[in-house]
């Protein structure tokens, strides 16, 4: 019988995630950031350049100012997003995988190994040369996936790609039959 | 459901409109050849004062409604268990009495017309051996009363026998009837802005094709002069006649696609739905693949007593789309109860043993500075164009605003999270009141998030999601949510249990 009392939220045997130790993501990755605001910039800069030749009525010094406040925005996105770089962290926990980043708005995105669909790793041209890996979860429902984590080591990265398709194999049959072997596969951050 | 006819019973709530509607053919049969000819004659007038004719139909509309109210709240009937008769009181000024006496009875009539038809009820007639006409009408009443009513007329006439009524009300028991008079209440009374938003859309693509309908170049000045030189009063009675618009188109969305709703329930876990008046849909929904309910209801529905549920299925599977969003609308409350049950046996008694929270303050501050962020820079631009703007767009500007700053406050007021064991119930809006219902065990990914500014108040935000949608909670205490997470996390991990069931 399923039991529906009020939720004592005070109750400590439950580990918080507060407690966690979290892994940084490589900081070559900074270099990736850094390349995908390069190809922003230039792309928004030829669009308007182009909108420019072919509308011909416009002053200059209104030109200039579209110029300014566009370059401007990116450019205060850019610096934000490398502030908030060392606030990107992951974990892994025996249930779970964590995510956070964001330096003014911070996120941590939680999802538990059992709500798992499939898991698959990203690697552009650039990441491919830094040797980097994205590692991307998907769960049902949503189109979109889960949870993301970018600028791994890709080595690591096949690491938790198979330590997760493990997990999922696992508790997609019964999770009490395998308690120890959750607890004996090496995950401590890893 | 069982009724006691013991009782004093009137008939159903749709029988007002079918009073009204005998109401104003009444009147339109006395007067309205007059009223033609007069039309006819005088019809300059009406163009002179287009606002009082406007409040002379208006009050005459209001005068059938308060009648055909008065009428129906002055007809009751009653069985007189003493007397042995079916007893029936009418009539506002002069009262009428009608006494049938059950050895009397020698038939129990039931009737639809076409507009019974279409509203879904039934007309009771008693016949007896007295006169060759019907003793007894009663204009309208739902199905199972009209059954219920008839089969005990006819039991205590000694005509049928008192099992057969007990077998229509346990037949009924498994099925969920939206009837026709209660689907047009729902659709009066509800998703008006949605309704006034598809009637600007349609105004928008008129006005856009208005190329093609005339091919003549100067029309939209001649149509800006015509709109500029008309007085105040028309002006109101087409702001008037466009705001009506959403209820009609409501009412026809509503009315077409959602005719004659049905919700078997033969199978556990299992709920058969049939609706539709043009595109009957006839549907099987799988109770385990429900991962949220929403119920919403506003003021006006509360009092009537209707609530809406919205079921969301997961909406992508095996990587095939199916349709997730599944509407009923116009359900009782205990047949909404019904539902929920069916879906988890414990969804309706959340309220009752859950801890209540609510977010902070601080959520109506942030929620008003984000609007100024929208309201501020609109305010620069017309302050800064001052000289060509007429007065009223000011005017337009300080209603919208003053709406768009006390819309965080009522949201507020409205905002409640409840967590049990099992269930998390978010209750949020402002008018339209939705009650989202979670089973924790459905959780997919759990979203902690803090902004920099809410950092040294103790503030942070859960975004809950499930495989078909989620529940969002936004400025609340920093321990609770923390506590939920942690919470939310450990039941999905220690005490799994299959999401789809």
């Amino acid at each position: 019988m399923f039991k529906n009392n009020a939720l004592d939220l005070d109750d400590v045997s439950i580990t918080s995630l507060d407690s966690l130790d979290m892994q940084r993501i490589l900081p070559a990755y900074k270099w990736v950031i850094l390349f995908n605001y390069a190809i922003l910039l230039l792309t928004s800069n030829a669009l308007i350049f182009g909108f420019y030749q072919l509308e011909d009525e416009i002053a200059f010094q209104t030109q200039l100012i579209v110029y300014a406040i566009v370059n401007a925005v990116i450019i205060l996105l850019l610096g934000i997003t490398l502030i908030g770089f060392k606030y990107r962290k992951y974990a892994l926990r025996d249930h779970d995988i964590v995510y956070e980043s964001g330096w003014l708005i911070h996120n941590q995105v939680v999802v538990p190994y059992n709500r798992l669909q499939y898991v698959n790793i990203n690697q552009g041209l650039l990441m491919r040369k830094l040797g980097l890996g994205t590692i991307v979860l998907h769960t049902a429902g949503n189109d979109r996936e889960a949870l993301k984590i970018s600028g791994l080591d890709y080595e690591i990265a096949l690491k938790i790609k198979t330590i997760v398709a493990d997990k999922m194999a696992i508790t997609f049959t019964n999770i009490d039959d395998h308690t120890d072997t959750l607890n004996t596969t090496e995950n401590d951050g890893i | 459901m069982e009724y006691n006819f013991t009782s004093v019973q009137r008939q159903s709530v749709v029988g007002i409109l079918v009073l009204v509607l005998k109401i104003v053919v009444k009147f339109f049969r006395a007067i309205g050849f007059l009223l033609l000819i007069w039309l006819f004659r005088e019809y300059e007038f009406i163009l002179e004062y287009p606002i009082y004719s406007l409040l002379a139909v208006f009050g005459i509309i209001a005068l059938c409604l308060f009648s055909g109210f008065m009428l129906y709240r002055n007809f009751v009937f009653y069985i007189d268990e003493e007397e042995q008769a079916f007893v029936l009181r009418q009539g506002v000024f002069r009262k009428k009495q009608s006494i049938v006496h059950f050895k009397n009875i020698e038939q129990v009539n039931l009737s639809q017309g076409v507009i019974a038809q279409a509203l879904d009820f039934y007309q009771l007639e008693i016949e007896t051996s007295a006169s060759a006409k019907a003793e007894i009408t009663i204009l309208a009443l739902d199905e199972p009363k009209a059954l219920a009513l008839k089969n005990t007329l006819l039991a205590y006439s000694g005509k049928a026998t008192i099992p057969t009524a007990q077998h229509i009300a346990t037949e009924a028991s498994d099925t969920i009837k939206i009837s026709n008079a209660r689907l047009l209440l729902a659709s009066l009374f509800t998703n008006y802005a949605n309704g006034l938003l598809l009637a600007f859309a349609f105004l928008f693509t008129f006005w856009s094709q208005l190329d093609d309908l005339f091919l003549v170049g100067d029309y939209e000045d001649d149509i800006f002069d015509y709109a500029t030189n008309q007085t105040y009063d028309k002006y109101l009675i087409a702001l008037l006649v466009f705001l009506l618009i959403p209820f009609v188109i409501n009412l026809v969305r509503y009315g077409v696609r959602y005719f004659r709703y049905q919700i078997g329930m033969k199978r556990e876990g299992e709920l058969h739905l049939e609706y539709g008046l043009t595109n009957l849909q006839n549907r099987i929904i799988k109770t385990g693949k429900v991962q949220q309910i929403d119920i919403q209801e506003n003021f006006i529905l509360k009092k009537i007593g209707i609530v809406f549920l919205w079921l969301k299925q997961i909406s992508v599977l095996d990587g095939k789309k199916n349709q997730g969003m599944i509407h009923m609308p116009g359900l009782t409350k205990p047949e909404a109860e019904v539902i929920l049950t069916q879906w988890q046996e414990q969804a309706t008694k959340i309220k009752e043993t859950a801890a209540v929270y609510r977010p902070h303050r601080r959520k109506i501050l942030m929620r008003m500075i984000q609007r100024s962020l929208l309201l501020l820079p609109i305010g620069a631009v017309l302050l800064y164009n001052q000289a060509d703007l007429p007065m009223v767009v000011w005017g337009i500007y300080a209603l919208v605003s003053l709406l768009m700053y006390s819309v965080p406050a009522l949201a507020y007021r409205n905002e409640r999270l409840y967590i049990t064991d099992g269930f998390i119930l978010h209750q949020y809006g402002i008018w339209e009141i939705t009650q989202s219902i979670m089973p924790m065990y459905k959780v997919q990914r759990v979203t902690y998030g803090q902004k920099a500014w809410h950092k040294k108040h103790g503030l942070s935000s859960l975004v809950i999601a499930n495989a078909a949608g989620s529940i969002d909670l936004h400025v609340y205490d920093i321990t609770v949510i923390k506590a939920l997470r942690d919470h939310l996390l450990y039941q999905v991990s220690a005490q799994p249990k299959d999401w789809l069931s």
